[in-house]
């Protein structure tokens, strides 16, 4: 129906065609906008990476092409293609017979198809069929025997059809064979040029895939990269790993390797662009063969960050440094996201992220800047006002010496200067400074005070002063008094430093009235630098100290080193020597201000009781009781006990804010006062180290608000390892399955390390490859103590242990003027200790010793071999040996009268076969040099024709009953090193005389290896004797194998 | 620059929210009657100072960093929209008086003599409407990052905690009224009274056309709620409200560590202890009484006084149960204002202070 035009004209409020150019303006603007919403969208910065990356991926496998081209055209190439050529002509001689034989097989082909067919289907029909006649069986009986007439029947058909198969393929295969005899060759032939270009194919194939061409074009733009575009969001699920959302747990979806697609590929270490690199640590982190493989713990359980972003910002990336943050803004429009509450650890925090899961670990060796941060958490004892959960579990003990008795060892002098401004006394202390701190004496920072702020800093100073007499009245007058005997008679000062240097005091001591503090770099400031200490301490007490630490302060980690009274004497006599820094007898002592103090007592005593009780109170006190009264308030208001044993403070709970979970604390919850620094977690950190009372400035509180942190003087590296420990003390946010969880040996290896560092024997000893700082101080690395490894499979458990509990002076290496010092363990200690070495180089544990009885021939070439060698030489027998004159004894071994006792039967032939494998750099000659097929060679093997040999040849025929056995003796390593041991092993028991003839064990020369034989007879179930010396193996028992499977390892060198 | 931080530092000082809120009610009312700003003269002087202002404003860092906020930036443009629009309204309401005092049409009856059909007239503007207003939308949307934050953690909640932008009237409300005033009952008044307003004003005057000689009353009081107690609460909580939802001016830091006494008392206490020198009665009734007293004079006794005095007019006009409902309603909504002096100025914290049945008022 046609529209009738309107009744009357009808005018239009607007103009239409004005309208209509609007609208068109409006409708491509809109179009424009969409159009340019479709390109928003569609251009991520993860595409644009992909693509460059697939360049970068494109010119290094041109590169591989190219060789791999090289390599297929080769010459080997021509000479195949020769062979090639070769075989053609032969078969051409025999074509015609090649055409029928082919004329036949393909005759032959669709019988074959046929037959297949036929077989097929009638054994279909005929387990249908066996079906039909077993339910007759079963519900029709009846029909039974009908049912099994045609289960018979096309069993038949089955079997001529299966038959008529058989022949068929027994005719194809034999025309095959036939066919192959003419063609082989060449078919090997072409085998062989395909397998040269394998290599090449592969990699061009790879090529094609990275080509950006059309298709690849097509395939990605936009809209179209619905259905299968070859750029796409890469992400790994990981189950174990959560993100907390407060209400639920969500599993990490990480969409790193989206722009990060070489991480896990080797090859890239080298790429410009720091994105597509390999991870720098594949072997420990994301390779799939690491014990961290990117399939299961992705990157930012460890990196921090958020897991499913897929743009550079909303990742989370940190920047280091204000440059990296000015390129990151230029370049990624970087912005700092307030949002995001864990962004990704600054790379140089990285290491952080390891503590999550290994807080269990006393080291963390994989990750050198969070294990030297958590060498500087222990030593300076940051555990103790701080609770770290991890730490606390493990067990450390206090850092500061007992004040338990500090009146009867130091002056009150030196006490107060000492709280003063311990630095100045020592600077490499670890103690440190409380007092004068900017947030009493310099509240306003840099900059200039205005009136008010000079008038807090000299109230601030003398409150100061008015503390540290308080704290020192407090110690003086509750410390226990302990009785010094004067020691009668004068030391040798020069002696007794040459006694400080020999005996191994400098493991853990310094004589640098200059060094800085490094607890990370050197074991030697363990215990305190002993410059100036003659200004601290008198000979007396030092002379008593030196004798017996544990008999003064039972809880001190000194050991005892063993000197005579004399040398003891002459050490406390040169220490006495030691005088300190003048700057530090130049402080002046502070006075108490009457006031101050009274105003301070009074605020504590108004803690509980009203002003007028507390003014009373006060009011009976004197001065000295006043500051008493204050010194107990104001050392529980700084928390000095948790380094120090301080009587009234046994049960004082820690001070300070728990640290176990700070790397997850929101940053908002930090207080940044007045500070202008950025708003992170590591920038409150790092600023909070530098100067821990900063956040007070500008701040107008009294003393009692005013921050208490003391400053440690921490260097910037130092603040940088501390801050990444602080970082990495985070939630968990992680199933248990996630975590390494430690076995019964592994954690006894962590009990074991944990002993090892509280008592710092790496001061002296290499332990793990770790430590051994006292060996740079001598200069022949013989007169060292010893380098401790593979010690678990070198030693027996018991002398281990009763070694630890009690060293003895010059058993096993006697030239050592070193003393290990007796360390006092606990029985739970040593045997920690013992399985810690033993779990180390998975020996054997507990560990138990038969009695190993030798043929006596065996025995005898034994002791012919050693004096050959020249054994002894460095292994004096007996005592003449040792103190034969002429001898060097620097260049001594240990003494062999103890092996019996003290090392593990197997390892003595196995440790004279190969020392250096088991300790590379030993002093021990490798007598049984490898072959080149890497087995060990017998030295005596090569001289057996030799004609100076000759009386020695006979000597050993003597003795293994034969030329022929001497022979097959000599030149077997094992079997030598097997006599070699037996004989060692007799010098301990009885001197290394000949073993009585027994015919059952006769026989037994080539067995490097063997069985302790045991008498069946004897049998007693008793464990060796604890002393080292008594350690006869009189216990006999059956056979037991003593190393289980095969004999330990070797460890690797420098390993944990 | 001296000047300028002495000009910035006496902004800060006069955006607090009681000159804010009084300077806002006393522009509302004079500025009605100002003619002079609702020409096209005024209105390019408006949009020039306050769009200047806040242009020169952005030069500020702490200015910038709070109105630049992508969340923050809508209510930017609510000031400029909420202005023109209220500027063209009063425009054309001037216009339309002076040409009825002059017994000429309207500008709308002008306009509308004639009928138009509503394709293309109306249906064609809207379509462009909402084609502009989609590209403006998108365009916006690719731009200013929507902020994600993380997720909601009940034991660590954000500071400052707002509401949407559309709640934060109600929640500067909070700051004078009990919540369950505040949050429950003033906002359920807010939406009864708003649908009441066709059954209470039957004043056919203005319908179609805009005017403000005819209906003075009503377009004042309307103001007064939607652009002082409304708007104007919103823009402060947005811009002027910071951690711990303490005020900050303009061009202040938003320092979290800033603290602001809130030591407010009761009417109880003031009439009791201070006024009376007595120990406040046990008996919640008792103690209350003059809180209760006051409450119930202003709720029940006022609008019948009025009736009879000041409202006289509006009572005969509008007979009993329209006029009971419109003045009950007025004066709950200038309840608040009344309030807030109050806590401003005597640190009045409540009225009526029934901890008992936790009822405050």
């Amino acid at each position: 129906m046609p529209r009738r035009p309107p009744a009357e004209p009808i005018d239009h409020h607007y103009n239409i065609p004005k309208l209509n150019r609007v609208f068109f303006i409006a409708g491509t603007v809109l179009a424009l906008v969409f159009i340019f919403m479709v390109i928003a969208d569609y251009s991520r910065d993860w595409k644009t990476m992909q693509r460059s990356f697939m360049r970068l991926d494109a010119k290094k496998t041109r590169a591989a092409t190219r060789a791999a081209r090289e390599k297929a055209y080769g010459e080997e190439r021509d000479t195949l293609r020769t062979d090639l050529a070769a075989a053609r002509a032969q078969i051409a001689a025999h074509r015609k017979a090649l055409s029928r034989l082919e004329a036949k097989k393909k005759k032959l082909e669709p019988q074959l198809y046929a037959a297949d067919q036929d077989y097929k289907f009638t054994k279909a029909s005929f387990d249908a069929e066996r079906y039909k006649y077993e339910d007759a069986l079963a519900n029709v009986p009846k029909s039974a025997p009908s049912a099994k007439r045609d289960v018979d029947r096309i069993q038949k058909k089955l079997d001529d059809t299966s038959l008529r198969l058989a022949t068929l393929k027994r005719s194809d295969a034999e025309l095959d064979a036939e066919i192959a005899r003419i063609t082989g060759r060449r078919d090997q032939v072409e085998a062989s040029v395909e397998k040269l270009s394998a290599d090449y194919k592969l990699s061009r194939q790879k090529l094609g895939a990275l080509k950006q061409d059309t298709i690849f074009q097509v395939r990605n733009s936009p809209i179209l990269d619905m259905i299968n575009p070859s750029l796409r969001v890469q992400q790994v699920q990981l189950p174990e790993h959560y993100n907390d959302v407060n209400f639920m747990k969500i599993p990490r979806v990480d969409r790193c390797a989206t722009c990060h697609i070489a991480a896990d590929r080797k090859g890239f270490e080298d790429a410009q662009r720091v994105a597509f690199r390999t991870h720098p640590k594949l072997n420990l982190m994301v390779g799939s063969e690491s014990p961290h493989p990117s399939n299961e713990f992705g990157c930012t359980p460890c990196h921090g960050g958020r897991d499913r972003a897929t743009s550079f910002w909303s990742a989370g990336h940190s920047p280091v440094g204000e440059k990296q943050l000015a390129v990151w803004k230029k370049k990624y429009d970087w912005e700092f996201d307030r949002f995001n509450e864990t962004p990704i650890l600054p790379m140089k925090f990285a290491q952080s992220g390891c503590y999550r899961c290994h807080s269990d670990q006393a080291n963390i060796p994989d990750a050198p800047k969070l294990n030297a941060g958590l060498r500087l958490v222990e030593g300076l004892g940051c555990w103790g006002c701080h609770r770290i959960e991890g730490l606390e579990k493990q067990g450390l003990p206090r850092v500061g010496p007992s004040l338990e008795k500090v009146a009867s060892k130091v002056t009150k002098d030196w006490t107060t200067r000492w709280v003063m401004n311990p630095a100045s006394f020592r600077p490499s202390t670890k103690m440190p400074t409380f007092f004068y701190l900017e947030n009493f004496v310099n509240v306003s920072g840099p900059q200039k005070p205005n009136q008010a702020q000079q008038k807090m800093n000299s109230t601030g100073r003398i409150e100061n002063d008015t503390m540290v007499n308080s704290i020192v009245a407090y110690l003086f007058d509750r410390s226990r008094t302990a009785s010094v005997p004067p020691v009668a008679g004068r030391g040798d000062p020069a002696r007794g430093q040459q006694l400080l240097a020999d005996r191994g005091c400098m493991g853990c001591h310094m004589v640098d009235p200059n060094a800085p503090r490094d607890l990370v770099g050197t074991y030697r400031q363990f215990g305190p630098n002993l410059a100036g200490v003659g200004a601290k301490v008198s000979r007396d007490w030092l002379f008593h100290w030196i004798k017996d630490p544990k008999a003064w302060s039972p809880d001190t980690k000194m050991p005892n080193v063993r000197l005579t009274d004399a040398e003891a004497l002459d050490v406390a006599e040169y220490l006495t020597t030691l005088k300190s820094r003048p700057e530090f007898e130049q402080q002046e002592l502070p006075r108490t201000d009457e006031k101050t103090l009274d105003r301070i007592a009074l605020y504590f005593e108004m803690s509980n009781k009203t002003i007028f009780d507390a003014k009373a109170d006060l009011a009976r006190m004197d001065q000295h009781a006043k500051e008493v009264y204050t010194g107990e308030k104001l050392i529980a208001h700084y928390g000095c006990y948790a380094c120090h044993k301080i009587p009234g403070f046994e049960d004082a709970k820690p001070i300070g804010t728990e640290l176990t979970e700070e790397g997850s604390k929101a940053v908002h919850r930090l207080d940044f006062g007045f500070v202008h620094v950025n708003h992170t977690r590591e920038d409150w950190f790092q600023t909070k180290l530098a100067a821990p009372r900063i956040f007070d400035r500008d701040r107008a509180r009294g003393w009692e608000e005013k921050l208490r942190m003391p400053n440690f003087r921490l260097s910037p590296q130092e603040q940088e390892e501390l801050v990444t420990v602080v970082l990495g003390l985070q939630k968990l946010n992680a199933s248990t399955a996630a975590v390494k969880e430690l076995n019964g040996q592994e954690s006894a290896i962590e009990r074991g390390r944990r002993i090892v560092k509280n008592n710092n024997c790496q001061g002296c000893h290499i332990i793990e490859g770790f430590g051994g700082s006292f060996r740079s101080l001598v200069s022949d690395p013989s007169l060292a103590p010893p380098i401790i490894q593979g010690e678990g499979a070198k030693v027996q458990s018991n002398w281990l242990f009763s070694f630890l509990k009690a060293p003895k002076t010059g058993e096993i290496r006697p030239w050592l003027q070193v003393h290990m010092p007796t360390f006092g363990f606990s029985e739970r200690d040593l045997n920690d200790l013992t399985r810690y070495f033993a779990f180390l180089d998975r020996a054997q544990y507990p560990f138990l010793v038969a009695a190993y009885e030798t043929a006596p021939a065996r025995w005898a070439a034994g002791k012919k071999t050693f004096e050959l060698l020249k054994c002894k030489q460095c292994h004096p027998r007996s005592e003449q040996e040792l103190n034969a004159p002429g001898l060097d004894k620097a260049n001594l071994a240990p003494n062999l009268q103890m092996a019996s006792g003290r090392l593990r039967h197997d390892w003595i032939n196995d440790w004279i076969r190969r020392p250096d494998e088991w300790m590379p750099g030993t002093r021990m000659p490798t007598n049984f040099p490898k072959a080149d097929d890497g087995k060990r060679t017998s030295p005596l093997g090569g001289m057996i024709d030799a004609p100076a040999f000759a009386k020695d040849r006979e000597e050993y025929g003597r003795m293994l009953g034969g030329d022929e056995a001497a022979k097959a003796f000599l030149s077997d390593p094992n079997a030598v090193t097997a006599a070699l041991r037996d004989y060692v092993w007799s010098i301990g028991i009885n001197g290394g005389t000949a073993p009585a003839a027994n015919p059952a064990v006769a026989t037994d020369a080539g067995a490097g290896e063997s069985q302790p034989r045991t008498s069946a007879g004897k049998r007693a179930l008793t464990r060796a004797s604890a002393s080292p010396a008594a350690i006869a193996p009189q216990a006999r028992f059956g056979a037991p194998p003593l190393t289980a499977g095969a004999s330990p390892a070797p460890p690797a060198p420098g390993g944990r | 620059m001296p000047v300028v931080n002495a000009f910035k530092a006496a902004i800060n000082f006069l955006s607090a929210p009681q000159y804010l809120v009084t300077a806002m009610l006393v522009l509302l009312l004079v500025g009605l009657r100002s003619r002079l700003l609702w020409s096209r003269r005024g209105g390019l002087f408006l949009l020039v100072a306050i769009g200047g202002g806040m242009g020169l404003s952005y030069l500020d860092p702490n200015f910038n960093a709070v109105a630049s906020l992508p969340d923050n930036v809508p209510i930017v443009g609510m000031i400029f929209l909420v202005g023109f629009f209220f500027w063209f309204a009063m425009n054309q309401a001037y216009e339309n008086d002076r040409r009825i005092a002059a017994g000429l049409p309207t500008i709308e009856a002008e306009d509308s003599a004639q009928k138009v059909f509503s394709w293309p007239d109306l249906v064609y503007v809207e379509l462009i409407c909402l084609v502009v207003v989609m590209a403006v939308m998108i365009v916006w949307s690719i731009f200013l990052k929507a902020p994600l934050e993380e997720p909601a953690n009940p034991t660590d909640s954000p500071n400052p905690a707002k509401a949407p932008w559309y709640f934060l009237g109600l929640q500067e409300m909070l700051v004078y009224y009990d919540p369950w005033l505040a949050g429950v009952v003033l906002p359920s008044l807010i939406i009864v009274g708003l649908m009441a307003i066709p059954y209470i004003d039957t004043n056919p005057k203005g319908n179609g056309y805009f005017t403000f000689r005819e209906r003075k009353w009503e377009i004042t009081l309307f103001l007064l709620g939607f652009l002082v107690l409304w708007c104007t609460l919103i823009a402060l909580g947005t811009f002027l409200r910071g951690p711990n939802w303490n005020f900050f001016g303009p061009y202040e830091f938003w320092d979290v560590n800033k603290l602001v006494p809130l030591n407010n008392i009761n009417l109880s206490e003031i009439i009791w202890i201070k006024m009376l020198k007595r120990s406040l009665p046990n008996f919640w009734l008792i103690r209350e009484m003059f809180g209760l007293v006051i409450v119930g004079f202003y709720v029940a006794a006022l609008p019948l006084l009025l009736s009879k005095t000041l409202l006289r007019r509006f009572y005969e006009k509008m007979g009993t149960p329209r006029y009971l409902i419109g003045v009950s309603l007025v004066l709950i909504m200038i309840s608040l204002p009344i309030k807030m002096y109050l806590r401003w100025f005597f640190n009045l914290k409540y009225v009526v202070n029934i901890p008992e049945f936790a009822f405050n008022i």
